[in-house]
């Protein structure tokens, strides 16, 4: 009776998929996430090989003969008042801009959600002190805070990464704590813990995969925010330090002929506008792929 | 007489409140015998749930012993209490609260086994997972669906794989069939009752519905806030109540006959008084009809009226 029964099993025996595997199975169902992530693949291609794309001499020779020359087959992206390529600018741009967005969002990111999940899941004294830590970094509006940050470290890309991030973390950390608050009672946590499973397994197999969501929800959202809040930091010099292109910086520096050459703002805002919108598309779609619940 | 499985002694849980301290278990002495089942009936609120959390350290108990096989775990430290818990688990009332949501059902069951490290090759882990599925009646089919896709009996099925997964010796049921409809209550009941016959597991069985545990138990203890006020095997506890709240809990169970439709029931007048700083004395004792003054001297221990039957009540001496 068993032997039937288990040569019955052994034969459609179903192979087990993996997470990852199910993940992108649900994640290549939302055309519009799929079309974020090639538009995002095609901006990190563009990022990696500027140099195969146009010298960085390009970017920085200057030449008044050639100021304020209308987007032609020569420049493809005309010039600027400095008679700087702003072909070369936008392309070498990216490489600022996407690491920085990027960059810091993941940095705020894992930390955010370790610091959140332990201050959720433990309670008591230990939340209180990350609590009021993160209370002290809210209470100093962002680009003040980074404005600080930057003045204190110095100015350079590196430290404006470290700004952009610590001034995001407690965003994060709000939102994850929040979260897991709600779901640390819940009964299969305790069935975690009925065998025996640690604390760090538990918050990174159980917890944090529940609380997926809202992080990346606010994660696209402070992506944008973060490139514009790095554009404004460059117009009060404490940005990437000029001439070095990114896009915010080339958008503020441009401001001024925005009336007379509208292309010098435009071509910059819309790189910024492609790698959001490329950004939330591929949030939205991580989102749905990462809940098993709204498979359909 | 040999040790038995599980044993309380004096096992108390009190929470603090604002207001004082609520005692939600209160000096309960119980005994497991191997292979048996012990039945936990009670109202809400009554502490059911807390003990059987508190046996397995869930919830850290105030103070007392649990004796397993003879030994005091509570005094167990991190590792030790981690080898420990092997041979102890749980099935949770809520097949839709007790099952991680993005987890796959295969995932859930071998979740276990993972953390132990009982079994560490990755063919071996799936032939177990399909070996437990098996044995609780989950097709095949299942392994990559997720909990919410599933009905009410399936999860809990999952439920009973996942406590199987350790082969433990001990199983607390916490009302693992009173979130399921009847037809799937005997399914479950009449799985885990295979399964006690099978491999021997000794169960606690917490549950409200009397029906549920006369079918299961083959011994009773009925709780009343916080304290276990009468012990007895199920034959002697259904056929002769001695408690006063026993009878009254027994003397509720409707008679599915026109027989007895203008039979006149005995109702527990009053409400259940706090649990929070509760007063020395029978707990019962201001909803009692056979309450007398000498109700509220403090001893009220449980006491061998007859053969292995107990009970906590001045009216049997």
């Amino acid at each position: 009776m068993t032997d039937i029964a288990n040569s019955k099993v052994n034969k459609v025996e179903i192979k087990k998929r993996s997470q990852l595997k199910s993940v992108w199975f649900r994640y290549k169902k939302n055309k519009m996430a799929v079309a974020g992530l090639i538009l995002l693949i095609i901006l990190f291609i563009i990022a990696v090989s500027a140099p195969l794309i146009v010298p960085y001499e390009k970017v920085v020779e200057q030449s008044m003969k050639h100021r304020f020359i209308k987007p032609s087959s020569e420049y493809w992206f005309g010039t600027d008042e400095y008679g700087r390529d702003m072909f070369a600018r936008i392309i070498w741009g990216a490489r600022y801009s996407l690491s920085l967005g990027v960059g810091s969002i993941i940095i705020s990111l894992i930390f955010g959600a370790l610091v959140g999940a332990v201050s959720g899941y433990y309670g008591g004294r230990i939340d209180s002190t990350i609590m009021r830590l993160m209370d002290v970094l809210l209470a100093i509006p962002q680009t003040l805070m980074a404005i600080c940050i930057v003045a204190a470290l110095g100015q350079g890309v590196f430290n404006l990464l470290v700004a952009m991030s610590a001034s995001t973390v407690p965003k994060f950390v709000r939102i994850v704590r929040s979260s897991v608050i709600s779901l640390k009672g819940e009964e299969y946590i305790e069935a975690a813990r009925a065998c025996g499973t640690g604390d760090f397994r538990i918050i990174y197999k159980h917890v944090l995969p529940n609380v997926i969501g809202p992080i990346i929800v606010q994660a696209t959202i402070t992506m944008a925010l973060t490139v514009l809040t790095i554009s404004s930091l460059s117009f009060i010099g404490l940005g990437v330090p000029t001439p070095q292109p990114e896009w915010g910086t080339i958008l503020s520096d441009n401001k001024a002929q925005m009336r007379y050459y509208p292309y010098l703002t435009t071509i910059p805002g819309i790189a910024i506008l492609i790698s959001v919108i490329a950004m939330n598309l591929i949030g939205d779609g991580l989102r749905d792929a990462l809940d098993p619940k709204l498979k359909n | 007489m040999s040790t038995p499985l599980i044993q309380t002694v004096g096992l108390k849980k009190y929470f603090k409140t604002p207001k004082g301290d609520l005692h939600a278990v209160d000096d309960v002495n119980l005994t497991v015998e191997r292979g048996k089942t012990l039945g936990v009936v009670g109202e809400s609120g009554c502490g059911k749930s807390t003990l059987g959390r508190s046996i397995l350290r869930l919830l850290e108990p105030t103070s007392g012993q649990v004796l397993y096989k003879g030994e005091d775990i509570l005094k167990y430290d991190k590792l030790k209490m981690h080898e420990m818990r092997k041979n102890m688990q749980i099935i949770f009332q809520d097949p839709y609260a007790s099952l991680n949501p993005r987890m796959t059902v295969s995932e859930i069951i071998a979740e276990p086994m993972r953390v132990c490290k009982t079994i560490t090759d990755k063919k071996e882990l799936d032939d177990k997972v399909n070996e437990l599925m098996n044995t609780v009646g989950l097709a095949n089919r299942f392994v990559n669906t997720y909990p919410h896709e599933l009905d009410g009996g399936r999860r809990q099925r999952i439920g009973v794989a996942r406590a199987l997964a350790l082969e433990p010796e001990f199983i607390v049921c916490d009302e693992p069939v009173s979130a399921l409809d009847v037809s799937i209550q005997a399914q479950i009941l009449n799985l885990m009752m295979d399964l006690q016959d099978e491999h021997g597991f000794s169960y606690m069985f917490i549950t409200h519905d009397l029906s549920v545990v006369k079918h299961i138990s083959t011994e009773i203890a009925v709780m009343y806030l916080g304290q276990c006020v009468e012990v007895a095997s199920t034959k002697e506890l259904f056929s002769n109540p001695l408690h006063p709240y026993t009878q009254a809990l027994l003397d509720a169970i409707p008679i599915p006959s026109l027989k007895y439709r203008n039979k006149k029931r005995t109702v527990i007048k009053g409400e259940v008084t706090s649990p929070i700083n509760p007063k020395p004395g029978c707990r019962f004792a201001s909803r009692c009809k056979y309450a007398k003054s000498e109700c509220v001297s403090p001893d009220r221990s449980l006491k061998e009226v007859n053969a292995n039957h107990f009970v906590s009540c001045i009216l049997y001496k």
